[in-house]
C-alpha cells in the first residue's frame, strides 16, 4: 500500500528550540496513532502535515505533493487540541463557516454542518451557541469540522482530552469508523492505551525524534525485555511478599514504606491473575493494585535506557 | 489537475448476478464543485459580522451611533433650517439669493465632516472592539489552526478581517451619510449636490475605516492579549493626536497636527470641502499620512500573520 503521507528528513526550530529532529516516516492508509510525552513534537508533525508549520529542514508530502498546496488541503481534515474558538457562533454556525471556507456553497454547507453534527452524536446540541459546549462537545465539534468536507486524510490532535469513559468509548467507536471507510486518520495521543483500542500502527516521538514506529505489540514486546513494575498497597506488606517470593513470575520486590510493596516481574498478566488469589489465600488485604510503569513515559524510559545501553 | 486517490475497498456490484451484491462500506470523496479561495474573505467576514452582532459591546456601541445620528440630524436640521428662512427673508448683509448659495455650499459641506463627526466615537469603539482584538484573540485561541488547515492564504485572511472590523461602523456610517444628505436634499439642495455630497462623504467614510481598520489589526497582529492590543490603538489614536497637536502648536507647523491617525483623514476631508488650510507641499501631508498609516499597519499585520507560526512556538 502506498504511503499517503511522507516526511523527509524534518526538523524545525522554534529559535533555539527543538521541535523536529531529522524525521523521516511514511503514514499509509488507515489509522495510526501518534503518541509521545507533552512536548516530544506530536503537535508540531500534525501542525507540518496542515502546512500551519514550515519546516525548517526537509519537506512533507500529502498524495505526492509537497505542502502546503490548497488543493491538498481540500482532502485533509483537522481537528487541533486548543479548546477555545468562535465561542459566539452556534455548533452548527462554527462548522458551517469552515465547510465554507472548504469551498463549499452556503446551503451545501449548512446542510452538510446539520449532517455532520448528528453523526458526531450533537443532533440536539448543535444549534446551542460554543460558549456553551462542554469539554467533550468541543472534541466532537472539532471532530465534526474536520470530517464534514469528506476528506481523505484526517488528523485527529488529542481527541480523547477531557471526554468522559462514554464519551471516550463514543469517540474510539467513531474515529474506528473513520478508518474502516478507508481514510487515513493520524491520531496523536499521550495515553498509550486509547490508541491501542483504535490501531496497532503507531508513531512513536521522543523529545522531537522519531523513536520507533510499527505495529504496537511488536514494540511492547520490545519492552516486555524490562521488568513491569507492580504496587500494592496492603497493611500486612511482609506476608504478601512471603507469599509471593515463592512465584516464579516475581522477578523482584521491594517494600516502599509501611503499606506498599513494589513487585518486578517479567510475566505482569500472570502476576495480575495471581496477586488477588494469593492475597485471598493468605487472609491479606489488598487494599490497591496499580502499575506505575504502565503508561509510555515508562516505555520511553525502557527505550531510552535501552538506546544509551547500545551506545556505551 | 486531479490528485491521486488513495487505495480504497472496491465495490463488487452485479445487479444480475444471483449470487449476490457485495456493497463497499468506504467514504465517497467529494467530486462537486468547489468555490474558488477567493471566497474565503468574504466567508471570514460574514461570519465574524455575526459573530461581533452577538456581543454586549457592538450592540452599545450600535445603539451609541444611532443616537447620535438621531442628535446630529436634529442639529443640522435647525442649522440648515435657518439660513434657508432667514435668506427667504431678505434679512444681512448680502442679498437673499447670495446667502443662500452660500449656506447650500456649507451646508454640503457640513455633510460631509457631520458625517465623520457624528460618528467618530462609536466608529472608534466599534473598530476597537471588533478590529483591535480580532487577530490578538485568534492567536490566542490558536484558529489559525482551522482557517490556514484549509485553502486559505494569510493575506485572504487579513482582507477578511479587515472588512469585519470595519463592517458594522461602516453600516452606522453608511446610513448616517444617507439620513444627512436626504436631510440635506430636503432643505436647500439640488439632487446633484446632494448626490456630490453622498459621494465625497463616502469617500471620507472609506478613509477613515480603512485606515482605523488597518492600524486596528496592525497592533492586534502584535500580541496575543486582546486587552494589550485595544489599550495600544486606543493609545494611537488618542496620545497621536496629543502629541501631534502639541508639537504643531509648538513648531508652529500647521500640517504636524495632520500626521495622527485622526487629523489625517480630517486634513483630507478638509481638502474634498476645498477648505484646508494647507498649501504647497505641505498639501499633501494628509495624504501621505493617511497613505503611511494604512499601508504600513496592513504590512505588518500581513508580515506577522505570515510568521504567525513563530508566535505559537
Amino acid at each position: 500500500m502506498s504511503a499517503v503521507l511522507e516526511f523527509v528528513g524534518v526538523s524545525k526550530w522554534y529559535g533555539p528550540v527543538l521541535g523536529l529532529r531529522d524525521v523521516t516516516l511514511q503514514v499509509a492508509q488507515g489509522i495510526t496513532g501518534l503518541l509521545g510525552p507533552n512536548g516530544a513534537g506530536k503537535s508540531t508533525l500534525l501542525k507540518c502535515m496542515t502546512g500551519e508549520i514550515t519546516p525548517s529542514r526537509g519537506e512533507v508530502r500529502m498524495f505526492g505533493r509537497r505542502v502546503p498546496d490548497p488543493e491538498v488541503f481540500r482532502r485533509l481534515g483537522y481537528a487541533p487540541e486548543i479548546e477555545v474558538f468562535f465561542e459566539e457562533l452556534t455548533g452548527r454556525e462554527f462548522v458551517a463557516h469552515l465547510a465554507e471556507l472548504s469551498g463549499f456553497g452556503r446551503a451545501d454547507a449548512d446542510a452538510r454542518a446539520a449532517k455532520v453534527m448528528q453523526r458526531v452524536g450533537l443532533e440536539t446540541a448543535m444549534n446551542r451557541r460554543v460558549s456553551t459546549y462542554s469539554k467533550g462537545m468541543r472534541q466532537r465539534t472539532k471532530l465534526a469540522q474536520a470530517i464534514l468536507h469528506e476528506p481523505d486524510v484526517v488528523l485527529l490532535d488529542e481527541p480523547m482530552t477531557g471526554l468522559d469513559p462514554v464519551g471516550r468509548a463514543q469517540m474510539v467507536a467513531l474515529i474506528q469508523s473513520l478508518g474502516a471507510e478507508g481514510r487515513t486518520v493520524v491520531v496523536s495521543s499521550h495515553i498509550l492505551d486509547e490508541v491501542e483500542l483504535m490501531t496497532r500502527e503507531i508513531v512513536v516521538l521522543y523529545q522531537g525524534q522519531l523513536l520507533a514506529q510499527g505495529d504496537l505489540h511488536a514494540i511492547r514486546g520490545l519492552i516486555d525485555r524490562h521488568p513491569h513494575h507492580i504496587a500494592l498497597r496492603t497493611p500486612k506488606p511482609r506476608e504478601l511478599a512471603a507469599a509471593l517470593a515463592r512465584e516464579p513470575f516475581v522477578a523482584a520486590l521491594r517494600f516502599e514504606g509501611d503499606d506498599q510493596l513494589m513487585v518486578e516481574t517479567r510475566e505482569p498478566d500472570r502476576c495480575y491473575s495471581a496477586v488477588p488469589r494469593l492475597a485471598k489465600e493468605h487472609g491479606v488485604p489488598l487494599l490497591a493494585l496499580t502499575s506505575p510503569d504502565d503508561n509510555l513515559a515508562a516505555v520511553f524510559r525502557y527505550l531510552t535506557l535501552g538506546a544509551r545501553g547500545g551506545a556505551a | 489537475m486531479a490528485l491521486p486517490s488513495p487505495d480504497r475497498p472496491t465495490t463488487t456490484a452485479d445487479p444480475k448476478s444471483p449470487a449476490g451484491v457485495v456493497h463497499s462500506l468506504a467514504y465517497t470523496r467529494y467530486a462537486g464543485a468547489r468555490r474558488s479561495p477567493a471566497f474565503a474573505p468574504l466567508v471570514i467576514a460574514r461570519y465574524a459580522l455575526m459573530a461581533q452582532l452577538r456581543q454586549r459591546g457592538v450592540k452599545v456601541a450600535l445603539l451609541l451611533g444611532l443616537v447620535s445620528l438621531a442628535v446630529c440630524a436634529a442639529i443640522l436640521g435647525a442649522k440648515w433650517s435657518l439660513p434657508t428662512m432667514a435668506a427667504s427673508a431678505g434679512f444681512g448683509e448680502l442679498g437673499g439669493a447670495g446667502q443662500l448659495a452660500r449656506a447650500v455650499r456649507d451646508g454640503e459641506a457640513d455633510v460631509l465632516v457631520w458625517a465623520l463627526r457624528a460618528q467618530i466615537l462609536p466608529t472608534f469603539l466599534l473598530t476597537l472592539w471588533c478590529g483591535a482584538g480580532a487577530v490578538s484573540a485568534d492567536l490566542m485561541a490558536g484558529a489559525f489552526q482551522f482557517h490556514f488547515s484549509r485553502p486559505v492564504s494569510p493575506g485572504g485572511y487579513l482582507a477578511g478581517r479587515v472588512v469585519s472590523a470595519s463592517g458594522w461602523a461602516l453600516c452606522l456610517s453608511a446610513v448616517t451619510l444617507l439620513v444627512f444628505s436626504v436631510e440635506r436634499l430636503a432643505f436647500q439642495s439640488t439632487p446633484l449636490g446632494a448626490a456630490r455630497a453622498l459621494g465625497l462623504g463616502a469617500v471620507a467614510v472609506l478613509l477613515e475605516l480603512s485606515s482605523l481598520a488597518a492600524v486596528a489589526l496592525g497592533v492586534s497582529s502584535l500580541t496575543r492579549r486582546k486587552g494589550l492590543a485595544q489599550a495600544m490603538f486606543a493609545a494611537i489614536a488618542f496620545a497621536g493626536w496629543v502629541l501631534c497637536h502639541s508639537l504643531g502648536a509648538l513648531l508652529g507647523k500647521e500640517w504636524v497636527k495632520s500626521l495622527d491617525l485622526i487629523s489625517c483623514v480630517d486634513g483630507v476631508v478638509a481638502q474634498l470641502n476645498h477648505q484646508s488650510t494647507l498649501h504647497g507641499g505641505a498639501a499633501f501631508v494628509p495624504a501621505l499620512a493617511w497613505l503611511g498609516w494604512t499601508a504600513g499597519a496592513l504590512a505588518l499585520a500581513a508580515w506577522q500573520l505570515s510568521r504567525a507560526e513563530v508566535n505559537r512556538g
